[in-house]
């Protein structure tokens, strides 16, 4: 029994792009519309620091 | 928001408030040793933060022994060495003289030093003049003969025209050179073209009107080779901005960014003269010969990133797309690199305008909560710098998240008890 086709294959994409902006660049130069967030991965912190910046921020 | 929040966020616009209103103008020329505070005949001043001369980079090592020569205090490389190990010649970092070296920074008691005052407050602060273009000069820690000469000539020779030609002009406002150098593709770190000769534009009539003696005639023909002649005063003059905004209680703001090719440091407001420091980063960028490479760097040094801590170079890259080129980049990620910049700041700079950006004013005051809370450490424009000694490349480097995640853990310390 042949699968059903992907619709992600056959529908125009809609696409959201998290922090590297390289990757939305290269969907718009394709034409895809694409909403690009600035986004970084959090800091990485010890629980003191997290906890201080509570208290300070 | 608590009462402690409520306190820092108070004391932070109050610092921001000292930087943004300060206004430096170049009002003298005259040696080290005459003006700079605490300059001794036996003392050698190097970019911050401080270190002892046997843990020094190459660089640095070769800046202060070539200073120790250039003063006479030894006749030979060797018999400095043993002076500096001894402390018969003693070293300290520029920032705690009010003063501010490019490069390794070499600053020693017959060094010809611009004379910024900021205005607005009343304190002065201070830089080496240019020893001009080249690949080997002593801020790149590079010595032999034909440096020392041009120290001694800049000594000797040119300081006293351009303190003369100063004198004529009357203070010339710093501020409003960047204003427009920065509206003329410079970001006033790794480019300084246009602030140049927008206060060449200044001196020019002043140096005219001389008698033309040999001095005056070498004079201006050393001026129109230096194409970045005023990075150097640029560099006091941000120094000179942050001094009064040091030790404002509660305030998290930075009030210096330096690198000696060993370790980063920076200081806070409110944690007074205490450097808080991280190894420093290799620098990445474009060599200037095939037969360099990263191999032959030495880490990122130089006080230059004073410039950084009040809103230029690195953090304004879209003003001087040039800059880039370096890296190997574009418009869009120098663009990237500032808004990124903006997140780590207390606020924003009118008198410093990006064209780039419709003319958006530009991140200042650099926050070491946001560092720590983003993992978004400042961005700056520098040079590469032999790990012997010589100039060998220009690009950008971060500055470590570690020293700012000290900083922060000793203001906690101070602020909760």
């Amino acid at each position: 029994m042949a699968e059903a086709p992907n619709p992600l294959l056959s529908a125009p994409l809609s696409v959201i792009n998290l922090g590297a902006e390289l990757f939305a660049e290269a969907l718009r130069q394709q034409e895809v519309p694409v909403v690009q967030v600035q986004w970084t991965p959090p800091a990485a912190q010890d629980d003191d620091l997290l906890d201080l910046l509570d208290t300070l921020l | 928001m608590t009462d402690l929040k409520t306190r820092i966020e108070e004391a932070n616009g109050k610092a921001f408030d000292i930087l943004r209103q300060g206004k430096p103008q170049i009002v003298d020329v005259a040696p080290a040793i005459e003006v700079v505070p605490g300059m001794k005949p036996n003392l050698i001043l190097h970019s911050a933060p401080a270190i002892a001369f046997a843990e020094m980079c190459g660089p640095h090592r070769n800046g202060v022994i070539g200073a120790a020569l250039f003063e006479g205090l030894a006749a030979t490389a060797e018999e400095a060495e043993a002076k500096l190990l001894s402390g018969e010649i003693e070293t300290a970092p520029c920032h705690h003289h009010a003063t501010v070296g490019a490069g390794a920074g070499i600053t020693s008691a017959s060094t010809p030093m611009m004379v910024i005052e900021n205005t607005t407050y009343g304190n002065r602060a201070y830089s080496c003049i240019s020893e001009g273009g080249g690949l080997r000069l002593l801020k790149w820690g590079w010595y032999d003969q034909g440096v020392i000469d041009t120290l001694r000539w800049q000594a000797d020779h040119f300081a006293p025209v351009l303190k003369a030609a100063l004198a004529a002009s009357g203070p010339i406002d710093l501020k409003n050179i960047i204003s427009r150098a920065v509206e003329m593709g410079d970001e006033c770190h790794n480019r300084s073209v246009a602030s140049t000769f927008l206060f060449l534009k200044e001196l020019y009539p002043h140096l005219a009107a001389m008698e033309l003696t040999e001095d005056v005639r070498a004079s201006i023909k050393f001026l129109v080779e230096s194409e970045h002649f005023l990075l150097h005063a640029i560099m006091a003059g941000a120094k000179s901005m942050l001094m009064p905004a040091e030790g404002t209680e509660y305030s998290t703001m930075v009030t210096a960014m330096a690198r000696n090719g060993v370790d980063f440091g920076i200081k806070v407001s409110g944690l007074g003269d205490q450097w808080f420091t991280a190894p420093a980063n290799d620098v990445k960028g474009l060599f200037f010969r095939a037969e360099w490479g990263y191999e032959d760097a030495a880490p990122d040094l130089g006080d230059s990133s004073i410039t950084e801590t009040v809103g230029l170079g690195g953090f304004i890259q879209p003003c001087a797309p040039t800059v880039t080129q370096y890296v190997d980049g574009s418009l869009a990620e120098a663009i990237a690199n500032t808004n990124e910049m903006f997140e780590i700041c207390i606020g924003t700079n009118p008198d410093v305008r990006i064209p780039a950006m419709d003319f958006a004013p530009a991140p200042l005051g650099i926050d070491i909560r946001k560092v720590v809370k983003t993992g978004i450490t400042p961005h700056i424009d520098t040079a590469i710098t032999h790990k012997d000694g010589g100039l060998i490349g220009a690009g950008e480097v971060r500055a470590p998240i570690g020293c700012f995640q000290k900083a922060l853990k000793a203001f906690g310390e101070k602020v909760q008890g």
